[in-house]
């Protein structure tokens, strides 16, 4: 078979990280190539160099035997390149059938003007949906439509360049299972075409199901690629994986106290099914599973931003209600979002202005806030969670990734809670902070916190936590000891 | 598939209901004041002329996710500049592209301002506005224009079918020309794009900066034909005498449905809004309110008018009578990375 696609030692650099290092890809006439990795490991970014979104710093890309260079997003669609974005990429204020020809409508001339030629435009939308086996109403607003519908938009989208080569981005992460065997029959017939795909998935079943090969990155580099017929799922795992932990994870051993937070039969209607889950005092409990298996909404219905629809929580042996995040408080429990500049802190105001905002009413009385007491209490939090800022009124916005997650902690832990909820607590910080924010972590449980560390990094969970849950579709689909639990088994069980 | 009816579809419309409120608002004017008179009518639709034009560049911009506070003043540059030169005797089709280059030069400025040194739209034509103030006292007799003779103010003074003023006309023209190319140029879709996800459009092979830019452009040809519009009724034509109707012109914008977030909204709803807007306008004069009254009146209408349109029938019947069936899906799916 012949190459259409080859990527050859292609360097990608962003400021302070290397996101891919010597990437190789071949991609064969009319085969579907899947492309795995764990989180973070540089599939997305492969995918934006092969689409001219980033250009690549060093590498060649060799298009049907000819070296090219790709400048823009226009100019890799003009060379038969199209992609599906994880994220859509639609407009919801348009018609579908506008959103497929948006930036490339068919044009006709009347008395020398240029107008959409929406005949053709018609003829052509109905000719690529006969082809993939769909029916969507044109003239409907896409803001109307759902997410499986709008994917095959995407893809109608796509094959209206007539694209020879499609790369798609995690088709499958927002779709039931319905949609999904939809979706694998449309992919089935636009092989049978001779359409060349890029597969980029971690779920490891569908990989098996419609991939011919396989190529694994991990870190940014080539791991290896292989036909799926002749390799198992274990030994992609082990290609996945394969990270050394050390003192990356500084974990104190602690006495276990009591269970101080249970959740039981937690259920919200198609987001979380059937949780029970139980945290002991001191713990730290490790939260692992794919982006989208409800670790996040498990957080938010604990905490009370999200309305569940039955399950109890009992805290300390008494069942409360938290309807609130406010309720959550009350009860001693916080949560430290993931996304610490949009959600978690005020970027634009002071370290101190942030720490003490939850709590200003305790540290106001009539006349306002008691100045004194708000900077003795904001010291204390920048020397007991060493936070490198020069004085507290300094703005958040010009700290580092690190310190900034240390202030969104430090913010939580100044309500004084019992329970800590930590989503994703080191996304984003280099590795130096990385191992400050885990003794920051070891050596609250160690006071005496229970922690929930939810993390999209395994090591850090394997490093850190007591005990793992591991998250799948909304359902707790493991639980494993910390001293019990390796990558591949949790592996394993997510995917 | 599932198609809905046309029909339905268009009487649950937002312009429609709007409109509807702006026809019995017409009506009960009509029947109770002096507004029906010949005079009434035309002071009526020849105050609707400019407002339109300049709520169509308006809307434009608003669906581009910019604005242009400026659009006033620039206004009374262009009709400032038309009327000096139709005074020194060029007809119509000298001082009508003169308003339009004026129109022109001033959004170019304003369009370079915000793509090229990425100054948000308000804060940018807001600063030219203020330019364009310390303009008018620059020009020659402090922006006044008197005399302009019969080949100025002829289009603004003549009627058509009694009821009609020219620049009505006009205005309907540029309207239906404006409406046909939201729809077929790929330009217009492109507008609605770079408004509705700017991220996403650049993934389309979109250029947004320059959307925007040429958006800013057609934005400015359209404030020169709105100022030869309302000035060429005028016996004298006073440069700042346009300054605040960006705020009306804005009303009519945001009454009609267009977001001001951008990618959202359509020609029609600016369309009614129009009428709406200088309906209450002349509703003010012909009620006989005092101008403090009528500002606080005008501005109740306009709520009412939103809310009666902006309301959605359908889920307030769910809320009434109950639809358990249905669970709102929140979370949705986190990133991964």
């Amino acid at each position: 078979m012949s190459c259409v696609l080859e990527l050859k030692d292609v360097v990608k650099e962003f400021p302070g990280v290397k996101a891919l290092d010597n990437m190789q890809l071949q991609l064969e006439k009319g085969e579907l190539h899947a492309v795995c990795g764990e989180n973070g490991a540089g599939k997305s970014t492969l995918m934006k160099v092969i689409t001219g979104v980033y250009k690549p710093d060093q590498g060649e890309m060799i298009l049907k035997g000819e070296p090219v260079k790709i400048k823009n997003p226009n100019d890799a669609y003009s060379k038969g390149i199209a992609i599906i974005y994880q994220e859509t990429s639609l407009f919801p204020e348009l018609t579908v059938l506008e959103n497929i020809f948006i930036g490339h409508e068919p044009i006709k001339c009347i008395a020398g003007i240029k107008v959409i030629d929406y005949a053709e435009m018609r003829k052509k939308a109905i000719q690529i949906f006969n082809k993939l086996g769909i029916d969507i109403d044109l003239d409907g607003l896409v803001s109307k439509l759902g997410v499986a519908t709008k994917q095959m938009i995407e893809i109608a989208k796509a094959l209206s360049y007539e694209a020879e080569i499609l790369i798609l981005d995690e088709p499958t992460a927002a779709l039931t299972n319905r949609e999904v065997r939809a979706l694998f029959e449309t992919i089935a017939r636009l092989k049978s075409d001779g359409v060349s795909m890029v597969y980029i998935s971690h779920r490891l079943e569908e990989i098996f199901e419609i991939a011919d090969r396989v190529t694994v990155v991990r870190d940014g580099q080539y791991v290896a690629t292989a036909h799926t017929k002749e390799v198992t799922s274990n030994q992609l795992i082990s290609w996945m994986v394969g990270r050394s932990v050390d003192e990356l994870y500084p974990k104190v051993q602690v006495d276990l106290g009591d269970n101080v937070l249970e959740v039981k039969k937690l259920n919200q209607y198609h987001v979380l099914r059937d949780i029970n889950l139980h945290l002991r005092k001191g713990e730290i409990l490790g939260i692992a599973g794919l982006g989208g298996s409800g670790r996040t909404e498990l957080a938010f219905a604990i905490c009370g931003f999200s309305q569940k629809d039955t399950g109890e929580i009992i805290i300390d042996g008494k069942p409360v209600c938290i309807n609130s995040y406010r309720d959550a408080m009350r009860n001693g429990l916080v949560y430290v979002s993931e996304d610490r500049k949009d959600k978690g802190l005020v970027v634009a105001m002071s370290v101190k202005e942030n720490l003490t905002m939850p709590i200003l009413s305790r540290l106001s009385n009539l006349f306002g806030i008691k100045f004194k007491e708000e900077e003795s209490m904001c010291q204390g939090y920048i020397d007991s969670l060493s936070i490198k800022t020069p004085h507290s009124d300094f703005t958040i916005n010009n700290l580092s990734g690190g310190n900034q997650q240390k202030v969104s902690v430090a913010k939580a832990l100044a309500v004084e809670p019992k329970i800590l909820i930590l989503d994703e607590p080191t996304r984003g910080v280099d590795v130096g902070a990385k191992a400050e924010i885990h003794r920051m972590i070891s050596t609250l449980a160690s006071k005496g916190l229970s922690i929930i560390m939810i993390s999209s990094d395994l090591p850090e969970i394997l490093g850190m936590a007591d005990r793992v849950y591991v998250m799948k579709e909304g359902k707790i689909a493991g639980e494993f000891m910390g001293d019990q639990v390796t990558q591949e088994k949790v592996l394993t069980v997510a995917l | 598939m599932k198609k809905q009816n046309k029909l339905v579809i268009m009487l649950k419309s937002r312009e429609f209901i709007l409109g509807l409120f702006t026809l019995i608002f017409f009506i009960i004017l009509f029947a109770t004041t002096n507004f029906k008179t010949a005079a009434g009518l035309q002071a009526y639709f020849r105050d609707i002329a400019y407002i339109l034009v300049a709520s169509i560049a308006m809307t434009i911009l608003f669906l581009t996710g910019n604005t242009d506070l400026s659009m006033g003043t620039t206004m009374g540059l262009a009709g400032y500049f038309a009327a000096y030169v139709a005074k020194l005797g060029f007809e119509w089709y000298i001082f009508i592209p003169v308003a339009i280059i004026t129109g022109l030069i001033f959004a170019g400025i304003n369009g370079v301002i915000v793509t090229v040194f990425k100054v948000p739209a308000m804060v940018a034509s807001l600063a030219l506005m203020t330019i364009h103030m310390g303009l008018f006292t620059l020009l020659p007799a402090g922006g006044w224009v008197e005399n302009m003779g019969p080949n100025f103010t002829l289009m603004g003074s003549t009627n058509m079918l009694t009821y009609f003023p020219v620049v009505f006309i006009i205005a309907l023209l540029v309207f239906i020309i404006s409406v046909i190319y939201m729809k077929s140029s790929r330009f217009s879709k492109k507008i609605y794009a770079v408004g509705g996800n700017a991220h996403a459009s650049t993934l389309a092979g979109i250029n947004p900066d320059k959307t925007v830019f040429i958006t800013y452009l057609i934005a400015g040809a359209l404030v020169g034909i709105a100022a030869v519009l309302f000035y060429t009724n005028k016996q004298m034509v006073q440069a700042n005498s346009s300054y605040g109707m960006e705020m009306m012109f804005i009303t009519t914008t945001v009454v009609g449905g267009t977001s001001v977030a951008g990618g959202k909204g359509n020609l029609w709803g600016t369309f009614v809004g129009t009428f709406l807007v200088a309906l209450l306008t002349r509703a003010m004069i012909f009620f006989g309110l005092q101008d403090y009254y009528s500002y606080a009146f005008q501005g109740v209408i306009i709520i009412i008018a939103v809310l009666a349109s902006a309301i959605n029938f359908s889920s307030i019947s769910k809320k009434l009578f109950g639809n358990n069936k249905e669970v709102v899906c929140c979370g949705g799916n986190t990133n991964e990375k």
